[in-house]
């Protein structure tokens, strides 16, 4: 591997985080979704997964940050990302980011496996960035 | 409440203004306080925040149950952070598959101006 391609794969890992009722209760207010699903515990009790669930965009919103960081602002302009959740999140549970670049038809990747605790998977994320395709362009 | 039946696909469902000001970049700031932002363009993660509350204010109340079980997004430009975005909701297609009501909406946001910032796809499950 490059240096290059070394010091990009670094810079992406992102630590662990929690979301707990105050990060949920922020993004409900932020996207105006207040499905009591997502915060009401009688509500989800009486679902098939009785506990309130993390809104699936705010657990893969730290790859979002880590991208800006990385490469700049300007970075996801142009850009194409898949996202597949596999499972909820439970609110004040931690997600795992796992980063790695893979080879594919389209070009190099960027693949976030994020998993719960004790590595329940919990969504794939793919992100074709032009950023990364530019800079293993140059080495 | 759209039941699954009112979606056509091609129709766009809504389109709606939303306002992006100092109380969404406070809750996005609070949200992710590790990464500094200048508010001369907005994050992307608040970009699809923005989106998702343009797709609630055009639906309202949905069925409970929906089930949101996969996404796409293309990024064409960092949305501005000091003019208002506007979200459009399109179906482009819906399957009805051994009784599961599948559908695929296109949740646009774009500028004021017409510029486009971003593009998703959301396949849903839909429950009514």
């Amino acid at each position: 591997m490059a240096n290059g391609e070394a010091r990009t794969f670094e810079l992406l890992q992102i630590s662990s985080q929690s979301f707990g009722a105050r990060e949920v209760a922020i993004y409900g207010q932020l996207s105006q979704d207040h499905n009591p699903i997502h915060s009401d515990h009688d509500f989800a009790a009486k679902t098939p997964f009785r506990h309130p669930i993390v809104y699936g965009f705010l657990f893969v919103m730290p790859i979002w940050e880590a991208i800006e960081r990385t490469f700049g602002v300007e970075a996801l302009s142009s850009s194409k990302a898949s996202i597949r959740f596999q499972r909820p999140l439970l609110v004040g549970h931690t997600a795992h980011y796992a980063s790695q670049v893979e080879e594919t038809g389209d070009g190099s990747v960027l693949v976030f496996r994020i998993t719960a605790e004790g590595g329940a998977p919990i969504a794939v994320v793919q992100v074709l960035l032009s950023s990364l395709a530019q800079a293993r362009g140059s080495h | 409440m759209r039941s699954f039946d009112t979606f056509q696909p091609g129709q766009v469902v809504g389109s709606v203004t939303i306002p992006v000001g100092a109380a969404e970049h406070s809750q996005w700031d609070s949200l992710f306080p590790d990464t500094v932002h200048y508010h001369r363009s907005l994050a992307p993660g608040l970009v699809i925040s923005i989106m998702m509350r343009g797709y609630i204010h055009i639906l309202g109340e949905r069925p409970q149950g929906n089930v949101h079980a996969s996404q796409e997004l293309e990024w064409f430009m960092a949305a501005p952070g000091d003019e208002p975005l506007v979200v459009t909701l399109k179906c482009v297609k819906k399957e009805n598959k051994d009784g599961r009501r599948w559908l695929w909406l296109e949740n646009s946001v774009s500028t004021g101006g017409g510029k486009m910032c971003l593009k998703g796809m959301m396949r849903m499950l839909w429950a009514a």
